[in-house]
This record gives C-alpha cells, sequence and structure tokens, in this order.
C-alpha cells in the first residue's frame, strides 16, 4: 500500500486508537460482568471498530469512596474507533446504573498495551511505640558521640558521692540542721 | 516498562539538572503507571514541583496529566486521610 492510499484509507474512515477504562459495580457477579462488556463490545464492532487489547484488573479498592462504594471492577480496552462513534459511547456509558465510572483518552499512534504492576501498597499504620523507640535510641547515640561529659553520666557520679558521704557527713549535716536555732519548731 | 532511574535533583545546580523522563526516554506517560506516578506526588498526596523533582517542563505537563486523569479513576487520591 502506497502512502496517498494510506492517507485516503484514513481520511476516510477518520479511525483512531482509544483506551477505555470503565470500572463496574462492584456487587456484580460474574455472568452479568461478562454479559455488560460484552455489550460494549458488541457496541464498538457495530460502530466499525476493532478491540485490539483487553485488560481485566477484576476487584480493586478505590482511592476514595465513589457513589457509595469503596470497590470497583476495572476493565481496560484499547480499541481503535471511528471519531463520530465516540459522543455515542460516552453517552452509553454515562446512562448506564452499572458502571460507576468511566474513561475515554486517545492515545498516540503506534501505542502498544503495557501491563503494569499494580499492587496496592498499604502504607503501615504507625505503631504506638514509634516515637518512644525512637527517642531512646537517638539519646544512647549522643551518649556515644559526646566528647564531654553527657547527660546520663551525671546522675551516677552524684549517686556515689553521696554512698559515700552517707555514714559520716550526713549525721553532721543533720546535726547541725537540728541544733542550729534557725528552725523554729 | 522497566524499573525507572530516580533522583531528586535537588543538590545538583539548575544548569545539570535532568529530567527523569528524558534520561529514560519515555516519551507517553501512562496514568496507570502508579510504581512512577507515585515518585512524584507528595506525601500529602499533592504533585510535586519541579523545583523539587527536576522533571522538564515538557514532562511536568504530560506528567500533571497522567496524575490528574489516575486520580480521576480513584487510582491515587486526591487527599490523605479520606478514610481508614
Amino acid at each position: 500500500m502506497t502512502k496517498a492510499t494510506a492517507l485516503e484509507n484514513k481520511a476516510q474512515s477518520n479511525v483512531g486508537l482509544y483506551e477505555l477504562m470503565i470500572i463496574l459495580n462492584p456487587e456484580l457477579r460474574e455472568s452479568e460482568v461478562t454479559k455488560k462488556l460484552g455489550e460494549f463490545e458488541e457496541m464498538i464492532a457495530k460502530s466499525g471498530g476493532k478491540v485490539t487489547s483487553k485488560d481485566y484488573w477484576g476487584k480493586r479498592a478505590l482511592a476514595y469512596r465513589i457513589k457509595r462504594k469503596d470497590d470497583g471492577l476495572y476493565m481496560v480496552y484499547n480499541a481503535e474507533m471511528p471519531a463520530s462513534f465516540l459522543k455515542e459511547i460516552k453517552e452509553a456509558l454515562r446512562i448506564d446504573k452499572e458502571v460507576v465510572r468511566s474513561l475515554v483518552i486517545r492515545l498516540p499512534e503506534g501505542h502498544v498495551y503495557t501491563k503494569f504492576d499494580l499492587t496496592y501498597v498499604k502504607e503501615e499504620p504507625r505503631k504506638k511505640d514509634f516515637f518512644v523507640k525512637k527517642s531512646s535510641g537517638s539519646m544512647a547515640n549522643t551518649s556515644v558521640k559526646h566528647s564531654g561529659p553527657s547527660v546520663m553520666a551525671k546522675p551516677e557520679k552524684s549517686e556515689d558521692k553521696g554512698k559515700e558521704a552517707n555514714a559520716v557527713d550526713l549525721d553532721k549535716k543533720l546535726d547541725a540542721m537540728l541544733g542550729g536555732n534557725d528552725l523554729k519548731l | 516498562m522497566a524499573n525507572i532511574i530516580f533522583s531528586t535533583n535537588q543538590k545538583h545546580p539548575v544548569g545539570k539538572r535532568r529530567c527523569t523522563f528524558c534520561t529514560n526516554q519515555i516519551d507517553h506517560i501512562d496514568y496507570k503507571d502508579l510504581k512512577t506516578l507515585r515518585l512524584f506526588i507528595d506525601g500529602f498526596k499533592r504533585i510535586k514541583a519541579r523545583y523539587y523533582s527536576g522533571v522538564c517542563l515538557r514532562h511536568q505537563k504530560a506528567l500533571s496529566n497522567a496524575i490528574k486523569l489516575s486520580r480521576e479513576m480513584a487510582l491515587v487520591p486526591f487527599v490523605t486521610m479520606y478514610r481508614k
């Protein structure tokens, strides 16, 4: 086929590559899903389009609630469709009660459908002792890093001093305090 | 698509920054490619500014369109703490 004829064909049919994404009601049964999707495929075929690739994702959690639904059945089509047919299928998708949401976009020429890794990564909830653990760890690190006298070491020294002073010094101090005339009991 | 090479680029001066999509030679940014989109979304689920990600203007525009499409199809949230 020469270039000129190819261009002519394109102008006549006005066909482009489109991607259809449909989110269906998650409460549908399998048979109902296949029936519903069959209807759309028939519509595309009737209009003179051609489905180039299908990808059924199955049930998937929505990022936010739509029409009181937390999940959706995802289906992705890549199809060559005439431009005049777009209005028709968009209207059909809008009216349909089982379709939660839909999307029709134009793809660049020669686009090949690629499957992506769609595993849902949940952010782990913070543990209760998350902050406590981190703070204790940082304290230990600081005590090692400091070249000067650390904060942790000080109370130990004072305790040692107290033990030594217990026998003699404390008695003297107490006597001084009790014997003095400052305390007016 | 293989795993893309990603760097935050922010430490480099403006002249030496390289767009991640230019280096990986990605022409068409897909709205279904959540692994790459996640790199350009904030902790608050906002689109990161070009200043932080180092993406070139041409790709930033395509990227923002892709993120907005995936938001519309509930693949990526608009905001955090919507539920749960």
